[in-house]
């Protein structure tokens, strides 16, 4: 067989899936509390509060952080797989650009403790017109992987389909033809 | 003109334009590969307009601001994905179904399964998870459609006392002669009128979203976050795990999507994909705009006394632009919302008349029937009636089919689509073995009533258990032998 995706990666892949399926598992055999569960807003039905436990103990919170590295560790290593080895630069900035959004990810969740001790009238900073850590989630965590698709853009012509590739595929066509 | 005049006004011009274009792309269709690739003949613009319509359905427009209001923050986790999801689509599979759809002559997505595994079995699978998910999708759609219409009918008091059945019968008419006529080529030609509609809705109602409040977005939080300042965290009164599992299930999902994955095959130049893909990702956050404005500023509003409370969460939408947009807007945003529904909609519909018309017959009979594109005009009329029927007489048979819809797809497709047609060591067994679990998770959890703890959304769990099991059994398996060419694809 010749080229093929690096093992590892699908190794990863599944070392990232166990872990989660660990972690639903345990939230099957441990359901959370009522003070967890949202409920229908007193006044306004059908819109719903969060329970009046929320956002839950520490072991909760590290949990969701550890789900959160986890999905953007499945997004890192897909977007890895599509990307050969020989494709050298492209696959460092993907890992690069992984960490990043991965870091992000931890702004996001360091702002989210500081908001989550205020009460409800207690005021807070906002950017752009958001909390804090819904403006990571927003601008940072919707708007980074544009920067993954910038590298796929730069970087077509040269590894995503190069020449070689096209020329491959042309000689494939003419000898569908051909048959 | 009052406001119902205006917006019935806009509703009749955008469905004479789509009818239009029916007209127009019949005359264009002269064989399958017509009816279902467009000839592979797509520009940039038409497919990237092409893949953010299907993907921005009615749920974006109507779902989603209704999710807002209800849940605060926590439904924008699924915008949050979008992003990604294009990047994943971009990396694993955009190229690889465009190169071996044109090599393989491919029609469908089913048709790419068959030719990456050799299987007739794994065409026979993916072929029922896209009819069974079309079903569900289709009838939702149809649904919503008619709901609109009537609402805008009975609201320009044209015809008040309009039945559903009939709102349903023209709005399935109008869908089904664009489809039929044209078959893929109306329905992206329409598909870039409605992406074009949509994308300007959402800026001219954000714009009016912002002006709804002195402070803005910024006094709209401090509303919000006073009520329960969960709501305008970031994870809004869902929790964080709810909010997680629609990141992982919407990002990883996007490549899984049948319909949109198709519009990829259509591409007359491989070497466009570079151009596709991020101008359909921007069109796509461009409309997002409408989901996360419209939901905060109407939760706000009610909160702050500004706004009768809703009857329901879906309502947020059209509450909004009867009380605070222009005539004239609140006409192009129902318009646009007609728009989103129905460029889903007959993105199913050719999708699903594939698998019945060419991919059944295939993987049974090991050819296509004679007089295919005869043959898919009469199962598009079918299918159609069939989604109506479900739409208007199932009763919960509509939720659980619409509830099938993206996570089922995902668990389905990622794998087997997604990661196989790049990595060779992936086998038929394993691809059969994550499909049916993606139909046993999802049919499963909600047959039985199970719910998820803390928020976790099905399709996620679906997604992490077919992806494991794909994975898994590839890796414990002998490799399948694969045809040079598929190989060949494989390695570019």
């Amino acid at each position: 067989m010749t080229r093929d995706v690096d093992r590892r990666l699908l190794y990863a892949l599944l070392g990232a899936c166990i872990p989660l399926l660990i972690l639903l598992l345990i939230g099957i055999v441990s359901p959370p509390g009522p003070d967890l569960v949202p409920t229908p807003h007193p006044d306004f039905d059908p819109m719903l509060r969060s329970g009046s436990g929320a956002p839950g103990s520490s072991l909760l919170i590290a949990a969701g952080f550890v789900t959160g590295i986890l999905v953007i560790v499945m997004i890192g290593i897909c977007m890895l797989i599509g990307v050969r080895e020989t494709a050298k630069s492209l696959r460092r900035f993907v890992v690069a650009g992984t960490v990043v959004y991965m870091l992000v990810f931890c702004a996001l969740m360091l702002s989210y403790l500081e908001f989550s001790k205020g009460g409800p009238l207690e005021p807070f900073e906002t950017f752009g017109g958001f909390p804090v850590p819904s403006a990571w989630m927003l601008y940072g965590i919707w708007l980074f992987p544009w920067v993954f698709i910038i590298a796929f853009v730069v970087t077509f012509d040269d590894v995503y389909f190069p020449p070689e590739s096209d020329a491959r595929f042309r000689e494939l066509l003419r000898a569908k033809e051909r048959r | 003109m009052d406001r119902a005049t205006v917006t019935l006004a806009s509703v009749v011009v955008y469905l004479a334009i789509c009818i239009g274009v029916g007209w127009w792309a019949m005359r264009r269709t002269k064989s399958s590969e017509d009816f279902f690739m467009a000839g592979r003949n797509l520009g940039v613009f038409l497919t990237a307009f092409a893949v953010f319509s299907s993907t921005m359905s009615g749920f974006g427009f109507v779902g989603g601001p209704g999710l807002v209001y209800q849940m605060g923050m926590s439904s924008l986790w699924i915008v949050a994905a979008t992003m990604a999801g294009p990047a994943i689509m971009f990396a694993l599979v955009a190229k690889r179904v465009r190169l071996l759809g044109e090599l393989r002559d491919c029609v469908s997505l089913p048709d790419v399964v068959a030719a990456r595994y050799d299987s007739e079995a794994v065409r026979a699978l993916m072929a029922a998870v896209v009819l069974l998910g079309v079903m569900g999708y289709l009838a939702t759609q149809i649904l919503a459609m008619s709901v609109v219409l009537q609402d805008v009918l009975r609201d320009a008091n044209v015809f008040p006392g309009i039945s559903l059945e009939a709102t349903v019968a023209i709005s399935t008419a109008v869908l089904v002669f664009y489809t039929v006529s044209g078959g893929i080529i109306a329905s992206v030609y329409t598909d870039l009128i409605q992406g074009v509609i949509m994308v300007v809705a959402a800026v001219l109602v954000f714009v009016t979203v912002v002006g709804t409040f002195d402070g803005g977005l910024a006094e709209m939080s401090q509303v919000i976050a006073a009520d329960d300042r969960e709501a305008m965290g970031p994870w809004g009164t869902l929790g964080m795990f709810g909010g997680l599992s629609w990141m992982l299930v919407f990002a990883l999902g996007t490549a899984g999507q049948p319909h949109v994955i198709t519009k990829y095959m259509m591409l007359k130049n491989v070497k466009d994909i570079k151009r596709v893909v991020p101008l359909g990702a921007f069109a796509y956050g461009v409309a997002a705009l409408l989901w996360i404005g419209l939901g905060i500023s109407m939760r706000a509003l009610v909160l702050s006394g500004g706004h009768d409370p809703l009857m329901t969460p879906d309502a947020a939408a059209s509450a909004f632009l009867q009380s605070f947009a222009h005539p004239l807007l609140a006409g192009v945003v129902f318009a646009a919302l007609l728009a989103a529904i129905m460029s889903t909609a007959d993105g199913f519909l050719n999708i699903g008349t594939a698998a019945v018309i060419h991919d059944f017959p295939v993987a049974l009979g090991g050819r296509p029937i004679q007089n295919e594109l005869f043959w898919a005009r009469v199962t598009t009329v079918g299918i159609a009636i069939v989604a109506a029927l479900v739409a208007l007489y199932s009763g919960d048979l509509v939720a659980l089919l619409g509830a099938f819809g993206w996570g089922t797809f995902a668990a389905a497709i990622v794998p087997v689509v997604a990661i196989g047609l790049n990595w060779k060591g992936a086998t038929a067994t394993a691809a059969t073995v994550a499909i049916a679990s993606s139909l046993a998770v999802n049919f499963g959890v909600r047959i039985t009533g199970v719910s998820m703890p803390y928020g976790v959304d099905v399709g996620a769990a679906s997604l992490v258990v077919s992806l494991t099991l794909f994975i898994g059994i590839s890796l414990l398996s002998e490799p399948d032998e694969l045809d040079s060419g598929v190989e060949a694809v494989m390695e570019m």
